[in-house]
């Protein structure tokens, strides 16, 4: 019985003693007999499986258990000589035999032997290690018979899998089946060709019983998977996950070899008191006919070993065995956090045993999982070195290198460079370093706990690398006492078993973290400062400061772009500093405001291409992103384009509204300049609404939220970032009537419009002025003339100057037509805006409803009836 | 460089609403009586010396020899400070101060009269180290202008030299001046006459600047010949100035009494009720916000024709910290505030204001700790409610400034309010003063007062030329009346 032989020594160390080096020649005596392939390699195979298992839990059973095999293979050449010896008693004992017996004498005799139990019952221990026995094996669907099954046109051809593990050059692996493979059920096999007969009852146990062993190969396959040191690609290795529940399994499966082995002994125990059997047997295997030869490793009769205790024994491992082969079902297809969702819904299982023992393979499983979080939690430190965090680094700046960003003290040299240079390191450690993964979130925890978690470390991974030295020893010291306030203990253990201890370790480190990243910002590193200047310096708050930026840059920005020099425009901001209350701002502000020349087209103006920019560095930027500098940017340019028009506006108002009382004798003028005075006071009007808007609603409103923001100072920098975020919104859908409708955003275009309007009737009053003027000398030169003072000239321009005059009239009526349609198109575009403060500004516009705020026919041609009649007044 | 203005106080009236407005902007920049700074208010001075030493800083640390101002050390060093994020004393006092060699704060103001008895009163008060000695202007004569126009406009005339010297030396000791601001009544003789001899000299001398005044409208009868005055004075006004403050004495008689426990007021303290108003309207430039820091910006948005430039104010609440034994406070929010602001007992100008009269614009400058959607709330409640009517012609809205409240000074009251408006119905005003000259010239009482002077000894004709004196006025009612109605486009073809 070659076949046991050969599997023996798998069970024991192999060539530890001699007997089993005589026992690995009859192995292959059995190979060539019976031409078994499958049991070939087994014999010397090292790497079998319950060899490694046991050889690392057992330490001492291979030793008794060679001995004891020694032993049993004489024993069971006795028993076989035996078997002979009884035949020939057969008549003797005939009467006495009970019935039993006597059936099964019959059914010999019919050729059918019933398949001595003990046989099977040794077979049964190889099965339950998924291993063929000699008369009882596996029934496989091979992976051929599978696809056959699909395209019964297959021809079977030797395919090597992909997957399949290198030969290691001890021939192919014996009754590893592999998950290709699916068993179907037990085979009875008669090897030496006499057919035996099992009764189905047996059959059926054998069935059941059976199963643990597909199970146990199944999760034994797993964790030789798992721990196959010839995987070096990392994506393939064993996970920390999967390393501890491989660990947990083995220990699982090394105590159902225990049983194993225990079994085994029980079956064996009563051999060693029948010496005579013994010698009969070594008898035997000296018998010259080797044909006869059936080396039998049988269980005793007298063991008391049966199938039923079998069954009884291993009962208690089925369930085990179950739920780990479906664990390790899951487990190729999950990782890491999703692998222990996976096992954590075992837990929710209504059996007791089964929810325990889930407990059990949980609590291993989860212990890397807590490993990580506890070092993302209290250190900001992601230690995952195997991608199974529901936190990990962002695949896209992985490359980038993250050192700790500290300002330098530069003495005044090249510190505006070097800030530009990286200017978005603290951003993108924010924003992009880390990024969350839903899916290898634990179930246990929902996912705005998650989010805290991830913001909790990444509270302390900024403070860590995106802020100074100092604030992290300030930010660890505080977590470490609250920590010993509150658990009295260095960290917390967290387990998946105590969640509303890990909800309140985590709630709580994450007030702190959070609490404490936004001081920093607010308190270290003055965040609202700088917002402030920002406020006040580009969004032309400070008021002072901006009409002295512009009466000091208008008259070089009036030049073309190209003409312009940088430095000329940074001394004018110095001096519009120096003497606007600027000046009192701390020079680590004002050393950040600085002129930026937007690259020019080559008609543009000094207006078009200047830009007055603030500068941040780490780790503000986490908040003054790109992008918001970018919003700044564009607000800029709108404010001081407003800001450009109405101090053009106003200076037209104050040369021109009162200086012309003094040509009050120029008749002819006195109606066109009432016309433009009108026109000019529309102007007036409408810039100072609109510049009142943009400050008043526009900027102030917003601020004042996001002020009460930081005063409150809740939630984390991920708040932060979207208040900030939120507050330039609001000021560019105000300011730079930025929406999501198209037709809504026309309306900045109909504003652009408008201004150009005033621009160009700036000039026109100006070309008036100057007409006035020409005509008042005339005039004066007439008299003069007429006095004989000075020689008339010889051209009296008087008609050229009445067509001039009229043009200019009609060029003065156009252009106040066209700013009354602008602006009723305005009043009207915003009277249905969607953002009820952007229709605030419609309301300004036309506070004495001179602009229809809705298209009616009547309005749009006659507005004769002034609210007086209908209203009470209250003055 | 900030925009100067030169104050010029003339004649009793002026002198002293003008001391009383510049007690009060020492008390809210922090500037004691004798010029130099209070210890409280000194963070955040705009004195020379610490501009200097702060240009220094921005190149090394502020180095402790400049011991010569404190202000220097006491700029924030860093950021942190938490002071640069409140800036509660970030006011801009150069507009209308200068600081002496001694860094003292001089107030940008020349003070004329024609008799001694106010100055001497400034002269020997606390505030006497405040003002430029040489500053002070007093005619040779000292005998006063007698409530007549014409004595007041010839002594003007007398000191031409020593005031145009006066004056352009305060105008070149300012980098870039705006304007001047006159405070004086039309009813005497020194503010109105030898004001209007002011407006015709500074219009000429200084076109492109302006013109701001606060005029201060007479009650019945104070004087006898005041009819002449007024309208003579007025013509100036009309003509040379570019905008006038109207304060009412009447109105403000009226609103003391209203507002004090007291069944007659003092002239001290409607003296206190007016600075408090020219306080307040130039608060703005003085605490720079976004918008409106200059005059200029202030006015043009209120003046649309040259005509057109005279203003009326109302305030509200007026408060024991403003006038002495004033009532107690109420409750002020910016609606209320600006609700009692367009309530005609709040206004310093009392004329009827009748039907078709209508406000050509508003500008509300709102002062104190005030939430900017409060404000937004406010205007649009009052444009529901329809409470001020505007002009037909064209686009005219209640502007809201808002403006800082001094931070030395403690006030009982959260939000003050402050309004200028241009309305139409303040033609009633002007009437009622051609009425009165009308009166006075048919009698042709005391006409002879004004007989002695040059420009009235040949003829009256300064009265009664076609062109002048009732002409102007008649014309600026005429265009006030007009501006009440649509066709005020084609005014000018009319006339």
């Amino acid at each position: 019985m070659s076949t046991a032989i050969g599997h023996r020594p798998a069970i024991s160390t192999g060539k530890s003693t001699p007997s089993t080096n005589i026992l690995s020649e009859t192995a292959s005596d059995g190979y060539s007999r019976y031409n078994r392939p499958s049991s070939s390699a087994a014999a010397s195979s090292s790497s079998h499986p319950v060899k490694t298992a046991m050889s690392r839990n057992v330490v001492e059973q291979p030793q008794s258990r060679s001995e004891k095999e020694s032993a049993s293979s004489s024993e069971d050449h006795q028993i076989r000589t035996s078997n002979s010896d009884r035949r020939e008693d057969e008549e003797m004992d005939n009467r006495t035999k009970p019935k039993a017996q006597i059936m099964r004498e019959w059914r010999q005799s019919q050729g059918k032997t019933p398949r001595d139990t003990d046989l099977l019952l040794r077979d049964m221990l190889y099965l339950l290690q998924g291993i063929d026995g000699k008369y009882a094996r596996f029934s496989k669907k091979s992976r051929f018979e599978k696809q056959k099954e699909v395209n019964p046109y297959l021809v079977e051809k030797p395919i090597r899998r992909a997957g399949a593990r290198p030969d290691k050059g001890k021939g192919k692996e014996v009754d590893l089946f592999t998950d290709d493979e699916e068993i179907r059920g037990i085979d009875f096999v008669d090897p030496d060709g006499e057919p035996h007969y099992v009764s189905p009852a047996l059959q059926m146990i054998i069935v059941q019983l059976a199963e643990l062993g597909v199970l146990y190969r199944r999760v034994y396959n797993y964790i030789q998977s798992k721990q196959d040191p010839s995987v070096q690609d990392p994506l393939r290795e064993a996970s920390m996950t999967e390393q501890s529940l491989c660990h947990f399994l083995e220990t699982e499966l090394a105590d159902y070899l225990r049983l194993l082995t225990t079994l085994e002994e029980e079956m064996h125990k009563d051999n060693a008191i029948m010496p005579g059997d013994h010698n009969q047997n070594r008898d035997e295997a000296m018998s010259p006919d080797p044909s006869s030869l059936v080396v039998q490793q049988v269980p005793t009769e007298r063991s008391g070993m049966t199938f039923q205790k079998l069954a009884l024994w291993a009962g208690d491992f089925i369930l085990k065995v179950r739920l780990m082969s479906s664990v390790v079902a899951e487990a190729g297809k999950t990782r890491g956090g999703a692998l222990i969702s996976t096992i954590y819904v075992f837990t929710m299982h209504g059996d007791p045993f089964t929810r325990d023992y889930s407990n059990r393979i949980l609590d291993e499983v989860s212990k890397p999982f807590f490993l990580s979080l506890q070092r993302w939690i209290s250190s900001g430190v992601l230690h995952d070195p195997f991608n199974e965090f529901f936190v990990q680094v962002n695949p896209e700046t992985r490359g980038q290198h993250f050192g700790r960003v500290a300002l330098r003290d530069d003495m005044g040299f090249g510190y505006r460079g070097d800030v530009s240079s990286r200017n978005d390191i603290a951003y993108t450690i924010w924003e992009k370093r880390y990024i969350f993964r839903k899916e290898m979130l634990p179930i246990f925890l929902n996912e705005d706990f998650g989010k805290k978690i991830f913001s909790t470390g990444k509270s302390i991974n900024f403070i860590r690398y995106g802020c100074r030295d100092t604030d992290w020893d300030a930010t660890e010291r505080q977590l470490a006492e609250v920590r010993k306030d509150e658990f009295n203990m260095a960290f917390p253990v967290l387990t998946h078993n105590d969640i509303a201890g890990l909800e309140s370790t985590i709630d709580l480190t994450y007030k702190i973290a959070s609490k404490r990243l936004l001081d920093i910002f607010f308190d270290q590193y003055n965040l609202m400062d700088h917002l402030q200047a920002i406020k006040r310096y580009i969004l032309l708050s400070a008021g002072d400061f901006a009409e002295l930026l512009h009466r000091n840059l208008g008259p070089r920005l009036d030049r073309p772009a190209s003409k312009l020099l940088r430095h000329h425009l940074t001394t004018d901001i110095e001096t519009a500093i120096q003497e606007s209350n600027a000046r009192f701002e701390s020079p680590e502000i004002l050393q950040r405001l600085d002129a930026r020349l937007q690259t020019a087209k080559p008609n543009d103006s000094g207006w078009d291409c200047f830009a007055l920019e603030y500068k941040v560095e780490a780790p503000i930027n986490a908040v003054l992103d790109d992008k918001a500098l970018a919003s700044y940017d564009d607000l800029f340019g709108h404010l001081w384009r407003l800001r450009r028009v109405s101090t053009k506006l106003q200076s037209n108002w104050l040369a021109h509204t009162f200086a012309i009382r003094r040509y009050k004798h120029l008749k002819e003028f006195v109606a066109v300049w009432h016309q433009s005075n009108i026109i000019q006071a529309q102007m007036v009007h409408f810039m100072s609404e609109l510049q009142a808007f943009c400050h008043l609603e526009g900027i102030a409103v917003p601020w004042s939220e996001f002020v009460k923001f930081s005063e409150q100072r809740n939630g984390d920098l991920d708040e932060l970032i979207a208040a900030h975020r939120s507050y330039l919104r609001a000021m560019s859908s105000k300011v730079l009537l930025r929406s999501k409708n198209r037709e809504e955003e026309a309306l900045f275009d109909v504003i652009e419009t408008a201004l150009s309007k005033i621009m160009s009737f700036a000039e026109i009053s100006n070309q008036l002025y100057q007409l006035t003027v020409r005509e008042s000398t005339r005039l004066d030169n007439r008299k003069m003339a007429e006095r004989g003072i000075i020689a008339l000239s010889n051209i009296d321009n008087a008609d050229q100057i009445k067509e001039e005059r009229q043009t200019l009239e009609r060029r003065l009526r156009r252009c106040g037509e066209d700013f009354k349609s602008t602006l009723q198109e305005l009043v009207y575009g915003l009277g249905t805006h969607s953002n009820s403060e952007v229709k605030f500004l419609g309301l300004r516009l036309s506070f004495n409803d001179i602009y229809a705020m809705r298209k009616t026919k009547a309005k749009a041609t006659s507005r004769t009836e002034p609210r007086n009649g209908n209203t009470k007044q209250n003055i | 460089m900030p925009r100067e203005i030169i104050s010029l106080q003339a004649g009793q009236a002026g002198n002293q609403i003008g001391s009383e407005f510049w007690k009060k902007l020492c008390a809210e920049h922090g500037i004691a009586p004798n010029g130099t700074l209070e210890d409280w208010a000194i963070q955040g001075t705009s004195s020379l010396s610490s501009q200097s030493a702060n240009t220094l800083a921005h190149m090394h640390p502020p180095s402790p020899t400049n011991q010569v101002n404190a202000a220097g050390g006491t700029i924030p060093s860093n950021v942190g400070g938490g002071s640069a994020y409140t800036h509660g004393a970030m006011d801009r006092k150069d507009g209308f101060f200068y600081q002496a060699d001694d860094d003292h704060y001089v107030p940008r103001a020349i003070l004329i009269d024609t008799e001694p008895r106010v100055l001497n009163n400034i002269r020997t008060s606390p505030f006497k180290d405040l003002f430029n000695p040489e500053n002070f202007y007093l005619s040779k004569s000292g005998g006063g202008a007698g409530n007549n126009w014409a004595k007041g406009h010839e002594l003007g005339e007398e000191g031409k030299e020593e005031l145009m010297e006066l004056i352009n030396r305060e105008a070149d000791g300012s980098d870039s001046l705006e304007g001047f601001m006159l405070t004086h009544s039309i009813a005497g003789g020194t503010g109105s006459g030898l004001g209007s001899y002011l407006l015709e000299r500074l219009s000429d001398h200084f076109p492109k600047k302006l013109l701001h005044t606060y005029s201060v409208f007479p009650g019945d009868g104070d004087v006898v010949v005041q009819p002449y005055n007024n309208l003579l004075a007025t013509k100036r006004l009309v003509e040379h100035a570019d905008s006038v403050i109207m304060v009412d004495n009447l109105a403000l008689h009226k609103l003391v009494e209203d507002n004090m426990e007291l069944s007659e007021a003092s002239f001290r303290q409607t003296n206190q009720l007016v600075s408090t108003v020219m306080a307040a309207s130039t608060t703005t430039l003085r605490y720079p916000g976004y918008m409106n820091n200059d005059l200029v910006g202030l006015v043009s948005s209120l003046i649309p024709t040259p005509r057109c430039h005279f203003l009326m104010t109302a305030y509200t609440p007026f408060t024991g910290d403003d006038i002495e034994k004033g009532k107690s406070v109420r409750r002020t929010t910016v609606l209320d505030v600006m609700r009692r602001l367009l309530q005609p007992k709040n206004r310093l100008v009392s004329t009827p204001f009748s039907q078709p009269s209508c406000y050509m614009s508003i500008l509300n400058i709102i002062q104190g700790d005030v939430d900017p959607t409060d404000v937004h709330k406010s205007l649009l409640r009052i444009r529901e409610r329809q409470l001020a009517t505007f002009i037909p012609w064209g686009a005219a809205s209640i502007q809201v400034a808002l403006a800082k409240k001094s931070p030395y000074v403690q006030s009982s009251h959260r939000v003050s309010g402050l309004m200028i408006a241009n309305h139409t119905g303040i033609h009633v005003r002007f009437s009622r003063m051609l009425r009165e000259y009308d009166q006075a010239r048919r009698i042709g009482s005391y006409l002879h007062q004004y007989k002695q002077y040059p420009m009235f000894s040949k003829d009256f004709s300064e009265f009664d030329d076609a062109r002048q004196v009732q002409e102007v006025v008649a014309e600026l009612v005429d265009e006030y009346k007009a501006a009440e109605h649509e066709n005020y486009l084609d005014y000018g073809n009319g006339a």
